[in-house]
């Protein structure tokens, strides 16, 4: 089996909550070999049953959904989209208004085993067109943005996973993290690679050390600003050192059931499904998916992405499918917001407003959800919302991971049945 | 004019001793937020210099630079394309490609250059700050030339007028292109550059309505590029009907939308804004917020007198801020090369720099780079320390990318005996996709190119007078980072370098008869420094 038996390192977050006294005690002490003491002292305990796992997909740039789920048999869209409209003969169609891009063949076979559920017409009241706001909307749940504190997965994983948690809870795989995963309790663990996530030096001892330099009894600094920003960045060191042997272990190990695609976008996903299959104790893991912005040329650029979509998520979720861990995984996948509903004069579309949001796994119960936005009643040349996305969120916080709405999200919002 | 020199009057001391309480600590300070990684001996320098002298040196006195030539591409004509075979077209669109390629490598490890040997520090700080502000990828905009012209623009108002830039950006052929506005046309309006100006270049969310947008769209039709990336003006597809936006009226084209832009009330704060929180590493209180932009704005944008009196105010050096900002990855590439006193090459700053998140003249979206400690990921950590070590000689780029490394199979044996042994990944070069990968290969090029690291720690040391364990550590730490390090951490790195010099078979002291072992230790021990905490803070 691919499941390390490395011992569980001590997590920073209880050292910093104080929760486990004598752990606390013993990291304090400055020496090695209370360390060493420290991490033989419990064993790696897997949590009971196959935890569930959620995949939250960004595509970020603002996806044209009307070129994703194409309402093929709507004169509203055929009319205004006269040089980028996709002809409904190329259409994979899955009823008899609406059907996929033609790129979306393995998730066309996914919506046939009902494993991808279609939630219409989400957004939220009084929506913003710029793609920053809009995006820390979403990421956040809150109009506020950033200022309202932390990722909405922060504060579901505060309420899901209240202390404990392998630092590799939250993984970001790629760049920057997004804001979504932003957490102050579960800082998420992010990198591009798996193989290059070490700290490299030519001796032992070397690394030893840096081991230590992580360590929080005298964080430092000359000033309050300082101590703040060091004590930070101690936790990150902490948690890098922590996590980079068994992440790297379990892409090593990974022997994937499907052939991933070679591009950037179908290695990340194949290192996802690694870390779920090496259960690691990973329990979000944020991807993102670039290239929607298209207010020009959008056929090429967005078929494009949709080619990428399908070849890597589509693989992504055929390995999962074929293994026990892989069951119990999610996929949510959003961007910013879709894109007006008329195409503009570059052949290209401009920031618009509501648009599907696509779950997927074994374990969802593949359908519509929601209505659909009506193509001629529309708000300034936007979709309306008919579906909050919070409510898309409520359900994956309540009925996904059994924690309470209210200590994620402002408000309940009503649950839906795609799981 | 006047009323800079009447400015000057007032609020600069006339000789060094009027500058109270100005220390090394406050003038690295500067030196780290103006420029780029403060050496020693330039600390040194400014602390005689006093405050007002350094500050009017590098807000005043520019480096004699000539300008980099800009080479457009010869394409062939449209007419002579069409008589070419179809391979041959292929063949010269890859030529040009290629070339503009080539040019935009050429420029960018300049522009590292200009960074590393810093005659003019903070003209090169503004400018990456304003390419973070006016953003522009490289990744879409394919002509080079394009991208030359606008870092040329940027050096010329980057401590010049802000007014003066953001007028040069509107007819700016790679930001025009970058956001789509050759394509914005009368009757066809596209609102991306309408949008972006408004919420990034100039006055921010909620200064302005979705409505505003389509009207300043409108006011910015045919404004276009050439065929030679060249600025052009297309008024056949300029919508000259009347337009209405932030509360004006009129027949309004680019250069009113300019101006009407820089009359708002929320440009000057949201132009000090920006600086501010980029220089300070913190975002303004309100009211030191209102007195900087009401300050812009008496001076029209002039921003030679606004950074002077951020420079002169004391709460530029108030505790919070000291040392509490995370270097960029560029200014931790160069900072570090800087404060190793090490002839770095540019392409190695620049792949550096893009492999921990930063690629000059790619931003990642137009909202520019996040700063501060969006910077810092488990990853981007490890990696910073890497790169230190690859700067120091004591890491070689294939031990970084090695997806089969030793220290993987080692502790696999290690752990308990009974665990199989790691399986080697099916495609080796998996670690090696995506933006990454340029970067990896860009590190291994410099390698391969017989770039060594010329130190001596040693004789340094030695000249320093540093013997006992914790003098060498003590100076290392001085010399290396930006903030003093914690207590337990200095005693470690002192407990570390006593158990090696044992190694050595040496005695406290007698460290310098070690040899090149001895400077391998000293290396070893630099590289824990830059990998530490503390060393990503400046």
């Amino acid at each position: 089996m691919s499941n390390t038996r490395e011992p569980n390192p001590i997590d920073r977050r209880q050292l910093l909550l104080g929760g486990l006294g004598g752990l606390g005690a013993l990291a304090l002490a400055n020496s090695a070999q209370a360390r060493i003491r420290v991490f033989s002292q419990s064993g790696d305990t897997p949590p009971a049953g196959e935890p569930r796992t959620l995949v939250l997909l960004q595509l970020s740039g603002g996806n044209d959904a009307l070129s994703m789920v194409v309402p093929w048999a709507d004169d509203g869209y055929n009319k205004v989209r006269s040089s980028i409209r996709i002809p409904d003969k190329e259409v994979l169609k899955l009823d008899d208004y609406r059907g996929l891009h033609p790129a979306l063949k393995q998730l066309r076979a996914l919506w046939d085993k009902g494993r991808m559920g279609i939630v219409e017409g989400c957004s939220y009241p009084k929506p913003n067109r710029s793609h920053f706001q809009s995006m820390e909307i979403w990421q956040t749940a809150n109009v506020q943005g950033r200022k309202s504190g932390d990722g909405w997965i922060g504060r579901l994983c505060d309420a899901a996973f209240p202390s404990g948690a392998a630092p590799e809870l939250i993984v970001h795989i790629g760049g920057a993290a997004p804001y979504s995963v932003f957490s102050r309790t579960h800082p998420a663990v992010v990198f591009q690679t798996p193989y290059s996530y070490k700290w490299v030096a030519p001796e032992d001892e070397d690394r030893e050390l840096y081991r230590e330099s992580g360590s929080k009894d005298e964080p430092g600094g000359e000033s309050k600003g300082q101590k703040r920003v060091l004590e930070h960045l101690r936790g990150v060191l902490n948690d890098a050192n922590e996590s980079s042997l068994r992440v790297r272990r379990a892409a090593a190990n990974y022997v994937p059931s499907v052939k991933y695609p070679a591009d950037e976008f179908g290695e990340m996903l194949k290192v996802a499904a690694a870390l779920i299959d090496a259960r690691v104790g990973t329990r979000v893991i944020s991807v993102e998916l670039g290239g929607f912005d298209t207010h020009n040329n959008q056929r090429q650029a967005h078929d494009a992405c949709m080619r990428r979509l399908d070849a890597g998520l589509g693989a992504f979720l055929n390995d999962m499918a074929a293994s026990t861990a892989g069951g119990e995984v999610i996929v949510v996948c959003f961007s910013e917001f879709g894109r007006r509903v008329k195409e503009n004069g570059s052949r290209g579309t401009d920031h618009g407003v509501a648009a599907p949001m696509l779950v997927f796994g074994s374990k969802v119960k593949g359908g519509l959800y929601g209505k659909h936005p009506s193509l001629t009643e529309l708000d300034d040349g936007d979709l309306r919302m008919t579906t909050d996305f919070r409510s898309v969120y409520g359900t994956v916080i309540e009925k996904w991971f059994k924690a309470e709405q209210a200590k994620v999200l402002d408000a309940k919002y009503p649950v839906l049945e795609f799981v | 004019m006047k009323y800079l020199l009447l400015f000057f009057c007032f609020s600069v001391p006339t000789s060094p001793q009027a500058t109270v309480g100005w220390d090394a600590r406050q003038a690295e300070h500067l030196l780290n937020r103006a420029g780029f990684g403060a050496r020693r001996g330039e600390i040194e320098q400014a602390v005689a210099q006093g405050q007002a002298a350094l500050v009017e040196a590098l807000v005043e006195r520019r480096a004699d630079v000539d300008p980099v030539l800009i080479q457009r591409p010869e394409e062939p004509s449209r007419r002579e394309m069409r008589e070419l075979s179809a391979d041959e077209r292929q063949r010269v669109q890859r030529e040009v490609r290629e070339k503009s390629r080539r040019q935009l490598i050429e420029y960018s490890a300049w522009s590292m250059g200009r960074m590393l040997s810093s005659e003019d520090p903070l003209l090169e700080r503004m400018t990456l700050f304003w390419h973070g502000v006016f953003t522009t990828s490289a990744e879409r905009v394919e002509r080079s030339c394009m991208i030359l012209q606008q870092d040329q623009l940027i050096r010329e108002h980057a401590l010049g007028n802000y007014g003066r830039l953001l007028e040069g950006m509107l007819k700016d052929p790679a930001l025009l292109t970058y956001l789509d506005n050759q394509v914005n046309k009368k009757g066809n309006p596209n609102e991306n550059l309408a949008r972006e100006l408004l919420e990034l270049f100039s006055l921010g969310v909620g200064n302005y309505t979705e409505q505003d947008i389509k009207e300043v769209a409108r006011a910015l039709t045919g404004r276009g590029v050439d065929g030679h990336g060249l600025y052009s003006y297309n008024k056949g597809a300029h919508d000259d009907g009347e337009k209405s936006f932030l509360g004006q009226k009129g027949k309004f084209g680019g250069d009113d939308v300019a101006r009407i832009v820089l009359a708002q009330d929320a440009c000057p704060r949201y132009v000090a804004r920006r600086i501010l929180t980029y220089l300070e590493g913190a975002e303004p209180s309100a009211e030191r917020l209102d007195e900087y932009a009401a300050f812009l704005r008496a001076q029209k944008y002039e921003l030679k007198p606004f950074l002077k009196k951020l420079f002169l105010d004391p709460a530029f050096y108030r505790e919070e801020i000291l040392g509490a900002r995370v270097q960029g990855p560029i200014e931790f590439m160069v900072g570090m090369s800087r404060r190793l006193g090490l002839d770095t090459p540019p392409l190695m700053l620049a792949a550096g720099s893009a492999l921990i998140g930063q690629r000059i003249f790619a931003p990642p979206n137009v909202k520019g780079w996040d700063e501060g400690e969006a910077w810092i990921t488990t990853s981007s950590m490890m990696q910073r320390g890497n790169l230190a070590g690859l700067l120091l000689g004591v890491v070689q780029i294939e031990d970084v990318i090695r997806a089969d490394d030793p220290d993987m199979e080692a502790s696999d044996a290690g752990d308990d005996g009974s665990m199989q042994k790691a399986r080697k990944p099916l495609d080796k070069q998996a670690g090696l996709k995506g933006a990454g990968s340029v970067a990896y290969q860009a590190l291994r090029r410099v390698q391969d190119a017989g770039w060594a690291p010329t130190l001596n720690f040693s004789a340094r040391l030695q000249r320093a007078g540093a013997k006992t364990d914790a003098e060498i550590v003590g100076w290392l730490l001085a010399d290396l980072l930006a903030v003093p390090a914690a207590a337990d951490t200095r005693a470690r790195l002192e407990s570390f370098l006593s158990g090696e010099r044992v190694v050595l078979g040496l005695k406290e002291g007698r460290l310098f008869d070690g040899g090149f072992d001895a400077e391998v230790v000293l290396r070893r021990l630099a590289h824990l420094i830059l990998s530490l905490p503390e060393a990503q803070l400046g």
